[in-house]
């Protein structure tokens, strides 16, 4: 009896398997994926022709030189933007120097310093006030919708981004020490960017300048 | 009898767990904890795991289709098969086993990997793995790969902290050919083709020299054959490969390495092959 029991068994496990085998489709069911494709960045944008530049150059180079995949977050306006970067959705952004310092309401005090003081002033108060760091300067000005200047443009990151991606400084200030992206050379890249695919348009600058 | 009917309503009821789960409000993972084997077609959407306790076989001339699904919105597919357990792939020269995507019209990055991570063991045999982000990706598991073709992927294959053995396959067309971080694990890596993709090689980090990577063909790879990381620092030894020439300054032009970059590690890839070998699998 025991035997012809483990004969069954070994019989029931057989069919079960040969049963599998032979099927012609076997469908895996759906679940919800938030597996990790590695490490992976939040790079927050508006859609002007200038800044959606800089973030793909940011974002090519992270991408190149880490392997880190970089997603571009665009946003409608400056607004939308910084309301993400304070629920802390994005991990790097870019911002200048003046306008910063507008909405930190410290552009009274800061109307007499130079540009080197403003940029400590504005580093200082975002890493105490906001856990944000701001890296060294890109070389180019932002600009409002006018035309105005809104200061200084640098990569802003977010210290906890920092904590995990610690080359993040190094690599991305090359852009502005190493490489100066000043506004004429930006501009330069917006105007190849209407006739090149702009993905393109970054990517060979970066590789022109040797930085990937 | 009863026994054999039993079987047949326990596979039954396995497909229309599957069925159902699939539309349901808490979908169920696909759970491989015994011992299962797949042949013929085989679509997977969402995410099969083989658990620690699992094995799975894929028999030769296998077709696995992962259904396009972007659950997070990041553009890159969702669809994965994850191995903690045991995976065996036992395609042959004439009947590989094919991961695809299941579009219409397949892109890189349509499904997610093959991602074996902590896995018990990994013996993969004539595969082509394409439109992935990753095509396989190995981590913390022994694996052996030998006639893998790898293509239309970001990464063709990828490995950290794993001591892979990774012969006689293709690495094409995708962004980058072979991407790794060894971490204390060295690799074996011969015979190989490394053709038509953005990088050849990508060392990230954390590689000590530790792998042994030679009587590759490293050629036509558009930007370069090696790239070195942000924070690869460490020579690379890489002797006794081809690199689709035998000028030496065309072969170090195809680096991004310390001759480059001030601060990255060097490849080391003297003595290399004069002539372009003969190796087993051809684009």
């Amino acid at each position: 009896m025991m035997m012809k029991r483990s004969t069954l068994r070994t019989l029931l496990l057989h069919t079960i398997t040969v049963a599998v085998t032979v099927a012609v489709t076997v469908t895996v069911p759906a679940v919800p994926s938030h597996a990790c494709v590695g490490r992976k960045l939040i790079l927050g944008s508006v859609q002007t022709g200038r800044a959606d530049m800089a973030s793909r150059l940011l974002s090519i180079l992270i991408n190149e030189r880490t392997g880190t995949t970089v997603e571009v977050k665009f946003f409608e306006d400056a607004a939308g933007l910084l309301d993400a970067v304070g629920k802390g959705k994005v991990d790097l952004y870019v911002d200048h120097v003046d306008n910063a310092l507008i909405r930190m309401g410290r552009s009274g005090d800061s109307e007499s310093l130079g540009g080197e003081e403003r940029f400590k002033l504005v580093k200082r108060l975002f890493d105490e006030e906001l856990n944000l760091i701001w890296l060294k300067p890109m070389g180019y000005s932002g600009r409002d919708a006018g035309g105005a200047s809104l200061g200084p443009a640098a990569v802003v990151v977010k210290k906890d981004t920092l904590k995990k991606f610690p080359a993040l400084p190094r690599l991305l200030e090359k852009i502005g020490t190493r490489v100066p992206l000043d506004d004429d050379r930006l501009d330069d890249l917006v105007k190849r960017a209407q006739s090149e695919k702009p993905a393109r348009v970054a990517r060979d600058f970066l590789k022109e300048v040797k930085l990937i | 009898m009863k026994g054999l009917g039993a079987g047949v309503v326990a596979v039954v009821a396995v497909f229309w767990s599957c069925t159902t789960a699939a539309g349901s409000d808490t979908p169920v993972q696909s759970v491989i904890k015994g011992d299962v084997r797949w042949r013929g077609e085989v679509s997977v959407d969402g995410i099969a795991i083989v658990t620690r306790e699992g094995r799975l076989t894929i028999e030769a001339g296998t077709t696995v289709r992962f259904l396009q699904r972007d659950d997070d919105g990041d553009g890159i597919g969702d669809s994965e098969l994850r191995v903690e357990g045991v995976l065996r792939v036992e395609g042959t020269p004439d009947r590989p086993v094919l991961f695809t995507s299941a579009a219409a019209r397949p892109a890189p990055a349509d499904w997610k990997y093959i991602m074996i991570n902590h896995g018990r063991d990994a013996a993969v045999s004539n595969a082509v793995v394409e439109y992935a982000f990753s095509g396989v990706q190995i981590h913390y598991t022994r694996g052996t790969f030998r006639g893998l073709v790898s293509r239309h992927n970001v990464d063709g294959f990828r490995f950290s902290t794993a001591p892979v053995v990774l012969e006689d396959s293709l690495l094409t067309r995708n962004e980058n050919g072979i991407r790794f971080e060894e971490r204390g694990a060295g690799a074996s890596v011969r015979g190989n083709i490394v053709t038509d993709n953005r990088f050849g090689l990508f060392a990230v980090i954390k590689c000590e020299g530790l792998s042994v990577m030679e009587n590759n063909l490293f050629e036509n790879n558009s930007e370069y054959n090696v790239k070195m990381g942000e924070r690869q620092t460490t020579d690379l030894p890489l002797s006794c490969n081809w690199w689709g020439t035998s000028l030496d300054g065309e072969i170090r032009a195809s680096f991004f390495d310390g001759r480059m970059e001030p601060g990255l590690g060097r490849v080391l890839y003297e003595p290399y092959l004069k002539e372009r070998p003969t190796l087993a699998k051809s684009p």
